[in-house]
């Protein structure tokens, strides 16, 4: 039987309860999504050995089911791809806008990040993929999907204000937070397109009209997404993984 | 007994060129004014400017940036997207008329017809047609941050204490309906559409050139009364001329010239010097040292000497290699060595050879 093995920085936690629970069973697939979180990766995802050459990181290296003949795994990334809210969470001095169409400019006066810059920079952050995706490919995965990581809600929850501004921050607009989803997920198509791997954008039916995360599936937290998100990606990505297959 | 006779060793040449090397040589006597490292220093013009901004940063003088980006940009990425290669994200000026249209358009004392150039889906700005790779990705993107910048290039002027500009050339393209200057021929490099009804080319006299930076200095007084202003003319030759006559002669028109302008108005005008970096490096007793095999590209040795000279003269920095500061540039890292760092250091990003690639 096919396993779906995925790893994932902190939004792969929806995806991981959404796996665990009881009623979440994909046809023909067995899930399995053992290691979480990018504090599990000491050093990163990929490092190097003693040559200077690239390795998996072995704490995940060693977690990796081996492919054979019965076995033939499919990787779930949910690596990486966070990189809005590195750039978005807190208001800058001077404060930023992206200019991402259709969506209106920011009213106040602020510095204008070009997009494509946006978009390369999310690139850089995100270069480790295409080191693991490489080496994965080399280790017999052949089918590797990236998940994306859940957009912003709408408005943000009152745990995210009091986490921004405890650390003496002022929140910014969520729709900011979008744009910069928006450069992500370009920059991770992108990325995905050149080394032949499936990329799985966010449900269309999580969605908002104007493309923000349905509020009720975000978590109180303000930037992860519930476990009905999860199983609504996870389906979407197993869906997408056929279709590659078939 | 003639009046030469008192003067100083270094109104003659044989007591001041003859028998020392390149390197000995010092054709700046005195600075009118002294820079430090409380001013805000802003650079503008062709590709050669670029060196003053390294080195002066490099040395810990107050490099004024009005237009920058974020710190998590890695500085490399920043620099292809124009950040931090001037004061503000306004590429090289290559003329003076260019020069004083920027400032009109940030002041809303001049407006051009043009407006967005687009190929497919991609749009461009005419007046940095090569500020980030492959232009802008949306038209509004692109006049928003137009406005951005100018909002940034007003407040450069507004709150400079030096401001240190290179003059690069004489020709240029203008349009024809109401005499914008462009930094590129429209059609460079893929970029816009040459229409010999809209574009012509323009090669500007020495007296238009001095008369338009003695606006630029009567403009920048107005707002801005006790910046000091260095003007210097690049020694890069051009690098296409469209006169019908050879590019040597038209490089020596071009940067005669601009020599004059600058010497017109750094004589005339208080506060405005001229620091001959040309001289330096196309002098006789330098030249066969100062360039590549291209006979254009300036040696790293010749910036160094250059700008060693200038912070002598300027910024009272005495030392025997710039280049020991350099290595403290953000980029120095991803170097290797100083070889390879000088020669980062002296590739300048120039729109001008935008014009060359699409020959090659």
């Amino acid at each position: 039987m096919p396993i779906i093995w995925g790893t994932g920085h902190s939004h792969a936690w929806a995806l991981n309860r959404a796996a665990m629970s009881p009623g979440f069973a994909p046809q023909g697939f067995s899930v399995r999504l053992p290691v979480l979180g990018s504090k599990s990766f000491p050093g990163g995802v990929v490092l190097s050995d003693e040559r200077g050459q690239p390795i998996i990181n072995p704490v995940l290296d060693r977690a990796l089911p081996k492919p054979d003949d019965d076995n033939v795994p499919v990787f779930f990334s949910a690596l990486f791809g966070n990189g809005h809210f590195g750039l978005c969470l807190a208001e800058q001095a001077p404060s930023i806008d992206i200019i991402v169409p259709p969506y209106p400019k920011l009213p106040e006066r602020r510095r204008i990040v070009p997009r494509d810059l946006a978009v390369e920079l999310f690139k850089k952050n995100d270069m480790q993929l295409s080191v693991l995706f490489t080496l994965l490919r080399a280790k017999g995965y052949s089918t590797i999907v990236q998940i994306a990581a859940p957009p912003p809600p709408e408005e943000h929850s009152s745990q995210f204000l009091e986490f921004v501004r405890s650390k003496g921050g002022m929140p910014v607009p969520p729709l900011l937070t979008l744009k910069a989803y928006i450069c992500q997920e370009i920059a991770l198509r992108e990325l995905c397109q050149s080394l032949g791997a499936v990329y799985c954008p966010a449900p269309e039916r999580a969605l908002t009209s104007t493309g923000f995360l349905r509020q009720e599936l975000s978590s109180p937290d303000g930037i992860h997404a519930t476990t009905e998100y999860g199983s609504m990606a996870l389906t979407q990505a197993i869906s997408l993984c056929n279709r590659k297959e078939a | 007994m003639t009046p030469y006779g008192k003067l100083p060793h270094y109104h003659w040449w044989r007591r001041s060129v003859v028998g020392k090397h390149w390197a000995e040589v010092d054709p700046v006597i005195s600075a009118p004014f002294q820079l430090n490292r409380k001013q805000k220093i802003a650079t503008a013009g062709s590709c050669f400017a670029q060196h003053i901004a390294q080195h002066l940063r490099a040395q810990g003088f107050g490099y004024f940036v009005s237009e920058s980006v974020d710190d998590i940009v890695p500085s490399e990425l920043a620099r292809r997207f124009g950040y931090g290669v001037f004061s503000a994200r306004y590429g090289n000026i290559y003329t003076v008329r260019q020069l004083t249209q920027l400032f009109g358009r940030a002041f809303g004392t001049f407006s051009s017809v043009e407006d967005v150039w687009t190929d497919g889906n991609r749009f461009y700005d005419p007046f940095r047609p090569f500020i980030q790779p492959a232009g802008f990705s949306s038209a509004q993107e692109l006049v928003a941050d137009r406005e951005s910048h100018l909002a940034a290039v007003k407040e450069l002027f507004e709150k400079a204490d030096v401001f240190v500009f290179t003059l690069g050339l004489t020709e240029c393209w203008e349009c024809r309906a109401d005499g914008t200057v462009l930094p590129s021929c429209p059609g460079t490099s893929g970029v816009g559409t040459y229409d010999p009804d809209k574009y012509a080319f323009r090669n500007f006299s020495a007296f238009e050139v001095t008369d338009d930076l003695r606006k630029f200095v009567s403009d920048l007084r107005k707002i801005n009364p006790e910046v000091l202003i260095i003007l210097t003319v690049s020694p890069v030759p051009l690098i296409a001329t469209m006169e019908n006559r050879s590019v040597i002669v038209s490089t020596c028109y071009s940067k005669a010239a601009l020599r004059v302008a600058a010497e017109e108005v750094s004589k005339s005008e208080k506060n405005v010097a001229y620091f001959p970096s040309f001289e330096i490096v196309t002098s006789n007793f330098s030249v066969s040292e100062m360039f590549e095999g291209d006979f254009r590209e300036v040696r790293p040795e010749g910036v160094e000497h250059v700008m060693k000279l200038f912070l002598r003269h300027y910024c009272s920095v005495d030392s025997k290699s710039t280049s020991e500061h350099l290595r403290i540039l953000p980029d120095s890292d991803e170097t290797g060595g100083r070889g390879s760092l000088s020669a980062t250091l002296v590739r300048a990003i120039c729109d001008e050879e935008q014009l060359e690639a699409q020959i090659a």
